[in-house]
């Protein structure tokens, strides 16, 4: 018992660290902007900005490329339409994502902790339920129910009112978890199966092509692998965290039987 | 054994619970999201037409379709798209004349996601399409 307590304490620490570099790591988000490569950069702005002044763009150049700062998810599709239109080739690296998504990682743990949660609470409704069953067979051998009732009555009506509250949590955990929406960078998520490397080794090549990623597509891919490794390290202290707690009320169920 | 079976029982439902979720979810992230214009009077080629849409709102596939946005009475996919035949009439400038809409119909004009298929579920971006 007192090493799974301990483990409890330690993952909590891990947990704890871990969300504060988080928290300070997304102080500053990356801004949502669309790249635009192409060879001919007076004939991409001439043939952007009809649609730049319908959406209130203000494209910059950027070295080589065409920069346009924008989170709405049809900035892309916009530019895309545009350059096919004025019969313009060219490469549309497509960041507007990138805000919505880099903060994302900071809140992934709610979810995940709302989900250990739940199972906490399972767990503590299946150990006491058993406990009261068990207890209620064994005293109805020897006691009318009026009698039993007589003698459990106050510590059921506490249970019952402790299971009450943590049905109000637990609907209110599972509300949120339904209504919660996932942002993922356009493109991730393939049509056809989930489990198809090729798709996400070919998705990172064109979100992040080799030699042709700007400074901000390096930092923002660095800033995405931080999120996301330390998004992880919270998950996995928060499931221990949620094992080792359950371990020891289990222990003390046990120990408070014999 | 009968604890046996009433904690597989437990462990199926709390994994139903959680399937359940993802596929949600999933579900979700897999509707592409669309931004709708609404066809209007305008000028194509120095001729005023009835209801104009930008060019990239049709597409050709033999003949022009558009893909229309419509309430459905699915409970799980409230808004779907459908692919309606249209006539051009004129085009020019980055807009499109076309014959065989009705006046309030909200027509895609862009997708977060391939639309592919007759009448597919999406979500409509709240905001028109300037």
């Amino acid at each position: 018992m007192r090493r799974r307590a301990v483990i409890c304490a330690l993952a909590a620490l891990v947990f704890a660290a871990a969300l504060t570099w988080h928290t300070l790591a997304l102080r500053e988000l990356p801004e949502g902007r669309v790249e635009v490569l192409v060879s001919d950069l007076p004939a991409a702005e001439q043939a952007l900005a009809p649609v730049a002044a319908e959406w209130g763009w203000t494209p910059g150049r950027e070295g080589e490329r065409l920069v346009i700062l924008s989170e709405s998810p049809f900035a892309a599709s916009a530019i895309r339409a545009a350059l096919a239109g004025a019969d313009i080739e060219g490469q549309v690296l497509d960041y507007a994502w990138a805000p919505a998504v880099t903060a994302q990682s900071g809140t992934l743990w709610l979810g995940w902790g709302a989900v250990w949660g739940l199972w906490l609470l399972w767990s503590l409704f299946w150990a006491q339920g058993r406990t009261e069953w068990s207890r209620a067979q064994a005293a109805l051998e020897r006691q009318y129910p009026g009698q039993y009732l007589s003698d459990a009555g106050v510590r059921l009506l506490t249970k019952a009112i402790v299971l009450d509250v943590g049905a109000v949590a637990a609907i209110l955990a599972l509300q949120w978890l339904w209504r919660t929406e996932l942002v993922l960078p356009s493109g991730l998520l393939p049509e056809g199966t989930l489990f198809d490397p090729a798709h996400y080794r070919q998705w990172g090549q064109n979100a992040f092509p080799d030699g042709l990623c700007s400074d901000y597509g390096a930092a923002l891919a660095a800033k995405l692998r931080l999120g996301h490794a330390l998004a992880a390290v919270e998950c996995a202290a928060l499931a221990a965290a949620a094992a080792a707690l359950r371990g020891v009320l289990k222990q003390k169920r046990v120990e408070e039987r014999t | 054994m009968n604890r046996t079976a009433a904690k597989a029982i437990a462990v199926f439902l709390l994994l139903m619970l959680f399937f359940t979720f993802a596929s949600h979810h999933l579900d979700a992230l897999r509707t592409p999201q669309v931004l709708c214009v609404t066809p209007k009077p305008g000028v194509v080629a120095g001729e005023r037409y009835s209801a104009v849409v930008p060019s990239e709102a049709v597409h050709f596939d033999r003949d022009p379709y558009v893909y229309v946005v419509e309430d459905t009475l699915s409970y799980f996919y409230p808004v779907a798209a459908r692919r309606a035949l249209v006539r051009v009439i004129a085009s020019g400038d980055g807009l499109t004349a076309v014959d065989g809409l009705y006046r309030e119909a909200r027509v895609v004009r862009y997708a977060d996601r391939a639309l592919l298929g007759g009448t597919i579920p999406v979500r409509a971006w709240e905001v028109e399409a300037p």
